[in-house]
């Protein structure tokens, strides 16, 4: 038995004030009498028993001090406890990371969650509130003050699970942000992480425990003479030893196999040699069902693009060419012969020449360019200066770079171009599109300058040289689940559709495409299909299951953790006896006037 | 005394009334009672035929001449009368207002004076806790100043248990015994009644109560102190208690009534409210204890 609102209580020593008040009112004024003969005679013919009857001279101030003692407990808002649940303000948090699949006996742990909070939601107080807040990558609130216990336990069940990582610790400040919005509340965390209650008051119901799991933490390849050398590495996360079957697909061929047997805590990393290069994406698999079976899978897409030829007019120049020989994917050819008609390459460098004739196709990319070019008004030679490298699309991740130029030319900024770097007002660099094809240029020699010697400078190469080319990005060669997957690599695309494992299409618009594909919560391969320059294309994305929750998820029991702390506003569950009692109290009442009424 | 009761006027009434005695007892020395017995007084009775060995002096000499027979004329027998009263003197009957020992006390120099005058003998009994103090046996009128400087020395105290103190008192044959009392008494009053009619006591029940106890005027919550005993009792004086008080009243003077009746005795409740002239001339007289 509990009580709301034990402040109450408080008021009990005014139970004494009606005794004391029967005490003065009960002082009988003496009376002497001749004798008690006939009194005695009378009293016994109204007295059955003189026990009772000492009571029954009582009997109205026992009822009274009864009646007041009920209603101070009626006001203290009494309850039959019944269960652990809570009422007021409940916040209940459900982890649904990647480790919340971890099964016990067929049911995960994100299930005994539910059940668990839905019983909690069945059993509070009917003034409760609920807000519900789901963890995985990221801190969901689900809904927030909704007082209806139905549409709470609709909404938990609802609750699907996740193979995404994610921590109560990362988004404890949110929770306690949303506990504190509140006079009081209770938070309910229902986790397999060891996390602490801090300053807030609830209950830690810790769901973790140990498991059979053997998991793959890592797959990656490498290209050796037209052959992928493939490593996957094994974990097992059990208190046991495990023997586990280990399967590799190209696509859905069977490409090899291999047994395993790993001590408690161990990992092995296990090669797969000699595997050909057709395939567009591999797949490891642990054969044997365990307790997690989301980390048995992983994937890993293997490199398909052809690559891009580069052409380049030099006569010494070694920092480009070390700079664009660097970047996977280019093959740069060299020349310093102006004479030849060069075409079938996808761009063309000038640094610092001129060909006779310039070729058709191709873009191009003009350092330092000399009197003469069709594309620019030449000017003459100027001081250089500090040099900053502008914001803009073309020049990412080395915005606000600066070097410094020792001469360059007063190149007018031709209309079709954005500048990319500028000293003071000239323009050092632009790019940009004029009659369908990509030119880029700089104003300066590149030896004039210190940019080689900057950072900035092989990125600034790889930017320019992947836009003139049309190069895309590689990507990884897979990404964990709940990770954003980026869809710039590609420039120019129409009607981007993403295909995920379960098969679900999702269509990209084209303001999306810099966010990236964030609906990655399945294990698989996902196909991009989209357009570019009228061809259809499409490429594959492996997602894994993160690492770090396989191996967390069986790091064994640990107590929760329960603090009751201000008990205002707060009701533990139960069957509330306020009515009951203010009932009994209204007839102990009419009790009280009746026997009032029959004593006189 | 200083009760006013003995003004030459009041004992002038007095003097005409005396104590209403049916049954004479026979034995006893001659007083001015008249007993049924026939005897020697100066007073005629009737007329018998002589018989062998009456006192030739009493033979009526004018009826021989009338009748030619022999009458004997006889006479009443004046005799006296032990009167016994027993006066309560616990503290219960130094209650009430005006006091019931006032009434009780004159009531007993009332009878004890109508005694004397009447020549009878008189002993007044006090009881008190379970014995009895007896006043020399009186007699003759000039004897009444002896029994008014005993009436003046009584105190009321303590309890009295009537039926163990009177059997204390032994008596010397018949006679009148009155009991003046408010019966708020220990002890069996039928085992009293029994010894009384062992005795030949003729008994009358002279039964003293206060106003206050004939109707109580007592409200809300009292504790009630017996003076007796000083034992209390808390009442919530409720108008059922009242009523209840009353009944119980009246049960226990009829009771007291038909046990007087039972052995032949006389019960008069008294008030001790009333004047003594109209619980003389009004109470007792109708009651014919005294004519």
């Amino acid at each position: 038995m509990g009580f709301n609102n034990p402040y109450a209580w408080a008021l009990l020593p005014l139970v004494g004030l009606i005794i004391l008040m029967y005490m003065l009112k009960q002082q009988h004024e003496e009376m002497e009498i001749s004798s008690l003969y006939l009194w005695e005679k009378v009293l016994a013919q109204s007295e059955v028993k003189k026990p009772w009857q000492k009571l029954k001279n009582n009997i109205l101030m026992l009822m009274q001090l009864l009646a007041a003692f009920l209603i101070i407990m009626a006001l203290s808002n009494p309850f039959l406890t019944k269960g652990k649940a809570l009422g007021g303000n409940i916040i209940i948090v459900i982890d649904r990371s990647g480790s919340m699949n971890a099964s016990y006996e067929g049911k995960t742990r994100l299930d005994i969650a539910k059940s668990m909070a839905e019983k909690a939601i069945v059993e509070s107080d009917n003034s409760s509130v609920f807000t519900l807040i789901s963890i995985d990558k990221t801190a969901n609130v689900e809904f927030s003050g909704v007082a209806d216990k139905q549409e709470a336990i609709k909404a938990v069940e609802s609750l699907e699970k996740t193979n995404m990582s994610g921590s109560i610790k990362v988004h404890l400040s949110l929770i306690k942000s949303i506990y504190k919005q509140f006079e009081s509340a209770n938070v309910l965390i229902y986790t397999d992480e060891e996390v602490a209650l801090e300053d807030m008051s609830g209950e830690i119901i810790a769901l973790g425990g140990y498991g059979s799991n053997v998991g793959i933490g890592h797959i990656s390849y490498s290209q050796d003479s037209g052959e992928y050398t493939v490593l996957v590495r094994v974990e097992n996360s059990s208190q046991e030893t495990e023997k586990r079957e280990l399967a590799l697909y190209g696509e859905d061929r069977l490409l090899g196999l291999k047994d395993l047997e790993l001590a408690p805590g161990e990992s092995s990393n296990v090669l797969f040699e000699g595997i050909d290069t057709v395939y567009k994406y591999l797949m490891a698999e642990l054969t044997e069902e365990d307790d997690l079976p989301e980390d048995n899978r992983a994937y890993l897409v293997l490199e398909s693009t052809d690559p891009k030829s580069v052409l380049l007019f030099s006569e010494k120049n070694i920092f480009i060419e070390k700079a664009l020989s660097s970047i996977k994917g280019l093959e740069v050819y060299k020349t310093d012969d102006i004479n030849i008609s060069a075409e079938g390459y996808d761009l063309y460098i000038f640094d610092g020449i001129m060909p006779t004739k310039l070729p058709d196709d191709g873009s191009l990319f003009f350092v330092n360019p000399r009197e003469g070019n069709p594309y620019f008004k030449s000017g003459e030679t100027i001081e250089g200066g500090r040099a900053d490298i502008l914001e803009h699309s073309l020049n990412e991740n080395i915005d606000g770079y600066n070097f410094y130029i020792g001469k360059m030319k007063a190149l007018e900024k031709p209309y079709w171009a954005d500048a990319l770097i500028k000293v003071g007002n000239n323009t050092a660099a632009g790019a940009g599109v004029y009659e369908g094809r990509k030119i880029a240029y700089t104003a300066f020699d590149i030896h004039d300058s210190d940019f080689p010697l900057d950072a900035s400078f092989p990125i600034f190469m790889y930017n320019i040289a992947a836009y003139l080319t049309d190069m895309e990005h590689q990507g990884k060669s897979y990404y964990f689940t709940g990770e954003i997957i980026p869809l710039n690599f590609i420039s120019g695309i129409q009607e981007a559709v993403m295909e995920d494992p379960d098969g679900k299409k999702t269509s990209i618009g084209e303001e999306l495409l810099d966010y990236g594909y964030s609906d990655t919560n399945s294990i698989g391969i996902y196909k991009l299909s989209y357009k570019k320059d009228q061809d259809e294309r499409e490429r594959i994305l492996a997602v894994n299951f993160p690492r770090e929750e396989g191996i967390d998820a069986f790091q064994g029991q640990w107590e929760g953790e329960r603090k009751e702390g201000n008990r205002r506003g707060y009701s533990l569950m139960g069957l509330n006896l306020q009515a009951p009692i203010i009932i009994f109290v209204l007839l102990l009442l009419a009790a009280e006037w009746m026997v009032y009424i029959r004593g006189n | 005394m200083g009760n006013g009761i003995f003004e030459p006027e009041f004992l002038k009434r007095l003097e005409r009334l005396s104590i209403n005695m049916e049954k004479l007892t026979a034995a006893g020395s001659g007083g001015l009672r008249k007993s049924r017995a026939k005897g020697n007084s100066v007073e005629f009775s009737d007329f018998r035929e002589y018989a062998y060995g009456d006192d030739l002096r009493r033979v009526d000499w004018n009826a021989y001449g009338r009748f030619e027979k022999l009458f004997v004329k006889l006479f009443m027998e004046e005799r006296e009368t032990m009167v016994n009263i027993f006066l309560d003197c616990s503290k219960s009957m130094d209650f009430g207002t005006p006091k019931k020992s006032v009434m009780g006390i004159q009531l007993a120099a009332v009878i004890a004076f109508l005694a004397l005058n009447n020549m009878d003998r008189l002993c007044i009994n006090l009881l008190n806790n379970d014995t009895v103090i007896s006043s020399n046996v009186l007699g003759g009128r000039g004897q009444f100043d002896r029994c008014a400087a005993f009436l003046d020395k009584i105190r009321f105290e303590g309890t009295t248990n009537m039926d163990k103190a009177i059997k204390m008192k032994k008596f010397g044959g018949r006679g009148l015994s009155l009991v003046i009392s408010d019966f708020f008494t220990q002890g069996s009053l039928e085992d009293l009644m029994k010894y009384f009619m062992f005795y030949k006591q003729d008994i009358v029940l002279l039964h003293v109560l206060s106003p206050q106890e004939i109707n109580p005027e007592l409200q809300g919550q009292i504790r009630l102190k017996d003076s007796e005993t000083g034992e209390m009792v808390d009442v919530d004086l409720t108008p059922s208690i009242y009523d209840k008080y009353r009944q119980t009243l009246n049960n226990f003077i009829s009771s007291l009534k038909e046990i007087a009746k039972k052995y032949g005795g006389t019960y008069v409740t008294i008030s001790s409210g009333d004047s003594l002239e109209k619980v003389l001339f009004e109470d007792m007289i109708t009651t014919q204890i005294i004519k």
